[in-house]
């Protein structure tokens, strides 16, 4: 059964334009750490996910999740930090799904066409490494391959990774090296 | 043997991204042409690597995003905007309830003298329930006596002392405002045609309009009463 309790007037009023205004003040907040935030939400779920419209959705849904959770994340590097953990896994568990997806279609459907050999060498041999380098990077371990996204995106030294992930410099070092590492040796 | 020593220098001072190669090394490639060649092929690999992660990670970030999170955010209701969606509710639950169901009790933990006598309803029958005593929740302790629960029930208005049947639907009110919305019910019970005029307002005339206040709708919460209780 529900209640429905219908508090006093003149409270509920003070109340109302109290919260109004605390609402105001965390929106207008929010809307500076979206703008200096957004765009690293989207890059993330973009190495991880190489669709721009998939890491757009998931950088939308990883960004709203944030506005829920504003009010303890409301210092800066917290909440960099925080966004840039639930992009990661947001974006990991959209490609782990879609990767289900493909396979339980694939078991399904007739075998696919190869598409058409591409005419220039060149673009083949740049497609051919691309498309290795996305598996490779898929087959890497989550955090060597976060420190790796997060140290390629512009504008992102490596202390300041350190800072987003929690870590310190020297882990951030090392999981880049293995990384890089374990990288060069699937590719060679 | 030293070939295979430097390649693996080689490598994990490329994996490291050193610009600096140790003196051994640099000597060593002056003379050896295949480890010269390796470390070409192998600085070549670190290289592109590189520049296809930078390039896959640095995609122009697309226009639509802030603008759809900011869309998306306007469409999820707003925390104090539920009050006054709640408050619609309830009144209007209010008025439906009581155009079908006639009021048959009236349960109050306080001022049961207050209830007009001209009242056709008996609420000595029912004083003994107290309502309020089955509110459990600790955060509502204050207002435990502030409240009084309207219970309506199809069928004849109802004057004995016949317990009330569990299920019957309850509304529980301020009780600053129970006695008002007693009233309310009780008169749209006994003409309906209120009911409807309150469910199909008549439009304010644009002469009179300005005169007008704007109703302050109170903040309203909506609480299970069986909340660790009974």
């Amino acid at each position: 059964m529900q209640e429905l309790v219908l508090n006093p007037p003149g409270r509920a009023l003070e109340g109302e334009a109290a919260s109004q205004a605390e609402e105001t003040g965390l929106r207008r907040e929010f809307e500076l750490r979206l703008a200096e935030c957004g765009p690293l939400a989207f890059r993330v779920a973009q190495g991880v996910l190489r669709n721009a419209a998939d890491a757009e959705d998931v950088a939308q849904e990883a960004l709203l999740r944030a506005y829920r959770k504003f009010d303890r994340l409301r210092d800066a590097n917290r909440f960099r930090a925080w966004l840039v953990r639930i992009t990661f896994r947001l974006a990991l568990d959209r490609w782990r799904s879609a990767r289900r997806r493909e396979q339980r279609e694939n078991a399904w459907a007739m075998p696919e066409r190869r598409p058409a050999p591409p005419t220039a060498e060149e673009l083949a041999a740049s497609n051919e490494f691309q498309n290795r380098l996305e598996r490779a990077l898929e087959e890497l371990p989550d955090k060597f391959r976060m420190v790796l996204l997060l140290s390629a995106i512009q504008g992102y030294t490596l202390e300041e990774v350190s800072g987003m992930l929690g870590i310190p410099m020297g882990t951030v070092k090392s999981r880049l090296f293995f990384g890089r590492k374990q990288l060069a040796e699937k590719l060679r | 043997m030293n070939c295979e020593r430097i390649r693996k220098q080689i490598l994990e001072a490329l994996a490291s991204a050193s610009v600096e190669v140790s003196n051994e090394i640099s000597s060593h490639l002056q003379a050896c042409r295949a480890c010269q060649e390796f470390h070409d092929r192998q600085a070549l690999l670190f290289r592109s690597i590189d520049s296809a992660v930078r390039t896959l990670v640095n995609e122009p970030v697309p226009p639509s995003l802030l603008a759809g999170v900011r869309e998306r955010l306007t469409k999820t209701a707003p925390s104090h905007a539920w009050g006054y969606v709640a408050s619609a509710i309830a009144a209007t639950a209010v008025l439906v309830l009581a155009w079908f169901f006639p009021v048959s009790l009236f349960r109050h933990t306080q001022e049961p003298n207050a209830v007009p006598a001209s009242s056709a309803l008996n609420y000595s029958a029912v004083q003994t329930t107290v309502q309020e005593a089955k509110r459990p929740a600790k955060r509502h302790r204050a207002s435990r006596s502030e409240h009084h629960a309207i219970i309506l029930q199809p069928g004849p208005l109802v004057t004995s002392r016949s317990p009330q049947p569990a299920n019957s639907p309850q509304i529980i009110v301020d009780v600053k405002e129970s006695q008002a919305i007693f009233l309310l019910a009780k008169a749209v019970y006994e003409e309906p045609k209120w009911g409807r005029a309150m469910l199909s307002p008549v439009p304010v005339p644009e002469d009179i309009a300005p005169s007008m206040k704007p109703v302050m709708v109170p903040d309203l919460e909506i609480k299970s009463i069986d909340e660790g209780g009974d």
